[in-house]
Order: structure tokens, then sequence, then C-alpha cells
């Protein structure tokens, strides 16, 4: 009786650790709600999670997203919406970079809210800036995310290999950026190989704007 | 007999003069400093202005002192174009009537504290060839010369490859084929073409530092002098210039 008990048990914390929101890899510092966190803690819908200086965190929200948040981020983790046809969750990216891949699904739909945009996220694997002041740079890995800006009621959709910068209310254009294939968009593994060293400050010098006479 | 040796010896020495009275083929070597500084202001969210300032110093033909200075703004317009409005002044510069006679002797008149405003109007098509960092310009420019009312126009199609490293431009090299046409001097229509180097150093994304290398040929048609002393005589005489600067680009 009791073997059968210990194995329920087990049962159940599994099933329970696999539909659990958690930090999956940290290096570095991160705070929830403002209390230091550590590798493998769990987070709660509403949490706030932030990451500090020369800091990475990858998160699992379940059912199906992973993110990878870059140092010097902060995001929330909404509660999600539940109807009886499509589930929702949202996360707002306050300040900071992040990686987002969601489990492409008929029922899950995520959104990625930024200062002054919306990404729908339709299964895919895409990257937010919010680092700068006035603006939001998204490019997408794979899959495709609909964009729409904070007074615009309607909404661009942005495909792999495709990015846009928001930095008006206007809906942006969509057009392809070489550096989306720097990035690093993995999620699983050492520090070493899942950290993105790409400063964004960079991306946006146009060399075609470079005047010399 | 001895009229034929007589008249050929002065054919030859009427032909020997005419070419002292020319502008020898020349090649030499001037060095120049010069200054840029660009400003852009943002008018709207389509439309930029860029003021633009260039100061440049340097030895000219005769190894005296030329000095120019340009101000002005280009305006952004749609497809990749700009137009520029200029106003430039210059000491130092020569021209076809510099060819003077002076006391017997012929030669190029001193323009080093000669100063000559000209007015330029550009044009330039800047495009980014797919994603290499490589970018074709053609600027076309109308230059009126208020001294003499000489009116030029320059061609100017360029390439220009940057050597990126983690999205910014830390070197690029410019290659430009510059030529001018004269529209209302001059007996050459094509006065003036060469070609122009830069190896450009991105010091950051706002200052940069460039070494020149322009290698210009220059077409002297017959002077106002010339053509006063040899009524039916002209002359084509070409002059090459080897001109080497450095160059600040403040871009703010």
């Amino acid at each position: 009786m009791a073997k059968y008990l210990l194995i329920l048990i087990i049962l159940v914390s599994t099933a329970a650790a696999a539909t659990e929101n958690k930090i999956a890899f940290l290096k570095g510092k991160a705070w929830i709600n403002g209390k230091q966190a550590n590798s493998k803690q769990v987070i709660q819908y509403g949490d706030s999670i932030k990451t500090g200086k020369d800091s990475l965190a990858v998160l699992i929200v379940q059912p199906g997203a992973t993110l990878k948040l870059k140092s010097n981020s902060e995001m929330i983790i909404k509660k999600p919406r539940i109807s009886k046809t499509i589930n929702s969750q949202s996360f707002i990216l306050k300040t900071g970079e992040a990686f987002v891949k969601a489990q492409k699904t008929k029922t899950n739909r995520y959104f990625v809210k930024s200062k002054n945009a919306t990404f729908g996220v339709r299964g895919t694997q895409f990257f937010v800036s919010a680092i700068k002041k006035d603006n939001v740079w998204m490019c997408v890995n794979e899959g495709s995310v609909a964009v729409k800006t904070q007074a615009s009621k309607k909404y661009i959709v942005v495909n792999a290999g495709e990015g846009v910068v928001i930095d008006s209310p206007k809906l942006p254009k969509a057009r392809r950026y070489t550096w989306t294939k720097n990035l690093n968009w993995k999620m699983n593994g050492s520090y070493n190989e899942i950290k993105d060293s790409t400063i964004i400050e960079n991306l946006d010098y146009d060399i075609e704007n470079f005047d010399y006479d | 007999m001895i009229k034929l040796i007589l008249l050929t010896l002065c054919l030859g020495s009427l032909t020997t003069l005419a070419q002292d009275n020319e502008p020898s083929k020349r090649s030499h070597a001037i060095y120049s400093g010069k200054l840029t500084i660009l400003k852009s202001l943002n008018l709207d969210q389509t439309h930029r202005l860029k003021l633009k300032l260039a100061i440049e110093a340097g030895s000219t033909y005769t190894n005296s002192d030329h000095t120019s200075i340009l101000a002005g703004t280009y305006y952004t317009l749609p497809y990749k174009q700009r137009l520029g409005v200029f106003i430039s002044s210059h000491t130092g510069t020569r021209h076809n009537d510099d060819w003077n006679i002076k006391q017997g002797n012929w030669s190029w008149k001193d323009t080093s504290k000669r100063s000559e405003t000209i007015l330029h109007l550009t044009h330039t098509i800047k495009k980014r060839l797919s994603s290499l960092p490589l970018i074709y310009e053609l600027a076309s420019e109308i230059q009126h010369n208020t001294f003499n009312e000489q009116n030029s126009l320059l061609l100017g199609p360029s390439i220009h490859y940057f050597h990126l490293e983690d999205g910014l431009p830390h070197l690029s090299t410019r290659v430009k084929l510059p030529v001018y046409f004269a529209l209302n001097f001059g007996e050459e229509k094509i006065y003036k073409y060469g070609i122009y180097l830069a190896e450009i150093y991105h010091y950051t994304k706002k200052v940069s530092i460039a070494l020149n290398y322009e290698f210009l040929v220059e077409r002297w048609s017959t002077s106002d002098d010339f053509d006063r002393l040899n009524p039916n005589e002209s002359y084509m005489s070409e002059e090459e210039t080897n001109k080497f600067s450095v160059e600040i680009i403040g871009s703010f």
C-alpha cells in the first residue's frame, strides 16, 4: 500500500511539476516581485521577473511558452484567459529584451505587450527589444507574428526573417533584416550556448544614411 | 631653294613659339586637410534636412595656399533621393583665362589670393545593393561660378563598401569617377575627369576619419590672351593632379 502511495505521490508531483511555470535556467541575478530568485524557482501568474546586469534567465510558462530574458529586462507573466475554444496567455515586456518561443497549437494564443505595441504570437519564435526609449524592435525567426500598435485598430503580419521597428503610433512596415540571423535563438544548453551578444543599439545604423560628401 | 629653306625655318619657328605659348603638360601632387560637419534635422517622419559645413585648406598648383569653405543643406526626397543646395568660397582656383602673357612671358596667374564664390545644386540617388554592405550612388551637380559666370555639370557615380563589425561600419572604401562638363565655356566639353578613392575609418557612429586620394586630369583650352594674340590658333593642354587629403567627418 505504501509503495503504491509513494508511486502515486511521485506521479502527481511530476504531473504538477510539468504544469508549473518556473525559471528553467539562470545565470547571474534575477528577482521575482523584488525578491531575489534562484534557478528552478516556481513562477506564479502575475509575477514580475527582473534580470540584473550580465544576467540571463530562461522561463518556462505552461502550457507551451519558453522565454529567454536578457540582462536588465523585466517581464510580467499575466494570468491566462481560458475559454472553451482558446487559451490566451499574455506577457508584458516592461523593459529589456526577450526571445519568445511558443508552441503552436489550435487552442493556445500568446501575446507579448510592450510599451507601444502588442505582438500576437501564432506559434512561433521571435525576439523583441524594448530597451530603447522611443522604439521597440521585433523580428521573427520562425512562424509569424501579428503586430498591432496601441493606437491602431489594424495589424500587420510579420513573417520569418522579417522584422519591424515601432517608433510611432502608426503601423510599421515589415522588412527583412539580416541581423535576424545573427541572434542566438537557442533556449537550451549551457550559458555560452544560449547567451546572445547582439547589441541592439548598433543594429539601427543604416549605411545608406552615412554621408560623406 | 633658299626661299624654300627660309620658309621652312619660319614655319618651324612659328610652331615653336606657339608651343611656348601653351600651358605645358604637367603632373604634380597637392595636399590638403578637410573638416566636414553634418547635422541632421528631422522635419517630420518622412522629411529630413541635413546641414553641411566643409572647410578645406592645402596647397595648390604653385604650392601656395588653397582654401575653401562650403555650407548648405541636403533635403531628403522619396526613393532614396536627395537634393542639395550649397554655396562655397574658394581661393587658388585656376581657369582657362588665367594663362596670361606678361612682359613677353607666358605663365599661369597666381590666384592664391583670389576668392571665388560658387553656387551648387545637387541631386543624389543612393541605394544599397541587396543585403551586401555596398552602396551605389549617382550624384549630379550644377555649379555656377559667380566670379566668371561659368556653369559646369558634374556627374559622379560611386560605390561605397562598408566593412561591418557587430552591425557598425569599422572601415569603408569608396570609389568615385567624377566627370566635369563645361556648359558655357572652353572648347572641351569634358574639361576635367578622374578617379577618387577614399578609405574611411569609422571611429564612432558620429566621427570618421578619411584618407583621400584623387587623380584628376584637367584640360586647359585657349585663354583670352592667347586667342587675342593668335586668333587663328587654339590649344588643348592636359594637367594631371594627384591630390592627397585627410578629412575628419562629424555627423550629428
